[in-house]
């Protein structure tokens, strides 16, 4: 088994056929490289939605705790100003 | 007998096996994937008919089988998910279908580029071209059917009997070059008491044709486990995986 061919120029050229040749390997390599970077991308797509649930978790654990706050300030103020009258 | 496989159909032990297997998949697809390939450019004498533009045959040759073989599988999984009702097995199926979409493009684009050299035209409406070419608007019809029901249940139903009936082109396709008179040659290596193939380049066909099918199964694996997380993002598990894999 040796290299088929006499020159890198002869590789290429094909016997005639090179652009046939290289159009249904580039082609098919594209193909193939469009689906692996799909599922690469798909998962950082996922990444992104967990953290933004994540985040919005957090939001509404903030605002809950945000209003407790404000709720307790609401009755102290109230007790406050009671006791005054 | 089969009692120990049926952890895997859980969510969780599914996405941990597909995880396990997918470097082993994709190193030794992307070895025999060179390997053949340049086996079959640069060191395969021409043909003393088709001369270069045989080289086509490398990858033509491969995706048009691993088109049929991702159908079958497709079609498994679709068969498994509506006998035995597992939600994992939709979800495998739909991780199949654009796989094998691709394998069928690439059997008909490499098809149509030797096509042009050999016979003088890109297309001919004969009996394999249209047989194959149906099979692509199969897997589309799979993959549109799925994604147009917002109840993933629902959508793994129906696309799996889908799927199910397009079985009966696989024949079709396979035998078309028999029972119809076809531009397209008959079988050259599935005949296997005698392959009217030189042994020389019959090798990195075989080749070629083991990366293709280890590249099916990588790219799946890849697709089952997004689609695992997806189906289960609120579920803690694909939380915890999710989270630790986006810090990494």
């Amino acid at each position: 088994m040796s290299f088929h061919f006499d020159s890198w120029q002869a590789f290429l050229h094909m016997g005639g056929y090179g652009f046939f040749v290289w159009l249904a390997f580039g082609v098919s390599l594209l193909a193939v490289l469009a689906t692996v970077y799909e599922g690469i991308w798909a998962k950082q797509q996922l990444i992104k939605a967990v953290n933004a649930q994540m985040a919005r978790r957090q939001r509404i654990k903030q605002a809950k705790q945000r209003e407790a706050a404000t709720d307790e300030l609401a009755i102290s103020t109230e007790i406050h100003s009671q006791e005054v009258k | 007998m089969w009692k120990w496989l049926h952890p895997y159909a859980k969510s969780e032990s599914a996405y941990q096996l597909c995880k396990t297997l997918l470097p082993w998949f994709a190193i030794s697809a992307i070895l025999s994937l060179v390997i053949g390939t340049v086996w079959g450019l640069a060191f395969v004498p021409a043909d003393y008919q088709q001369g270069d533009s045989v080289r086509i045959i490398y990858i033509h040759v491969p995706s048009a089988i691993l088109s049929m073989g991702a159908y079958s599988a497709m079609a498994i999984a679709a068969f498994i998910g509506l006998v035995w009702q597992i939600r994992t097995a939709y979800m495998a199926m739909i991780a199949i279908a654009p796989v094998g979409a691709m394998m069928t493009f690439i059997a008909l684009f490499t098809g149509a580029a030797w096509g042009k050299p050999m016979w003088g035209t890109w297309w001919v409406w004969d009996a394999r071209l249209t047989s194959e070419l149906v099979l692509l608007f199969m897997f589309m019809g799979v993959i549109s059917l799925y994604k147009s029901f917002d109840d993933k249940l629902q959508a793994g139903k129906a696309a799996a009997v889908l799927a199910i009936i397009g079985v009966i082109n696989l024949p079709i396709i396979h035998y078309s070059v028999e029972w119809w008179n076809t531009l397209h040659q008959g079988a050259s290596i599935s005949k296997f008491e005698r392959p009217s193939i030189a042994n020389e380049m019959l090798w990195p066909l075989l080749i070629n044709l083991l990366g293709a099918g280890l590249l099916v199964g990588a790219l799946t694996l890849k697709r089952l486990q997004n689609e695992l997380l997806r189906r289960e993002i609120h579920r803690p598990w694909a939380i915890k995986t999710l989270l630790k894999e986006g810090r990494s």
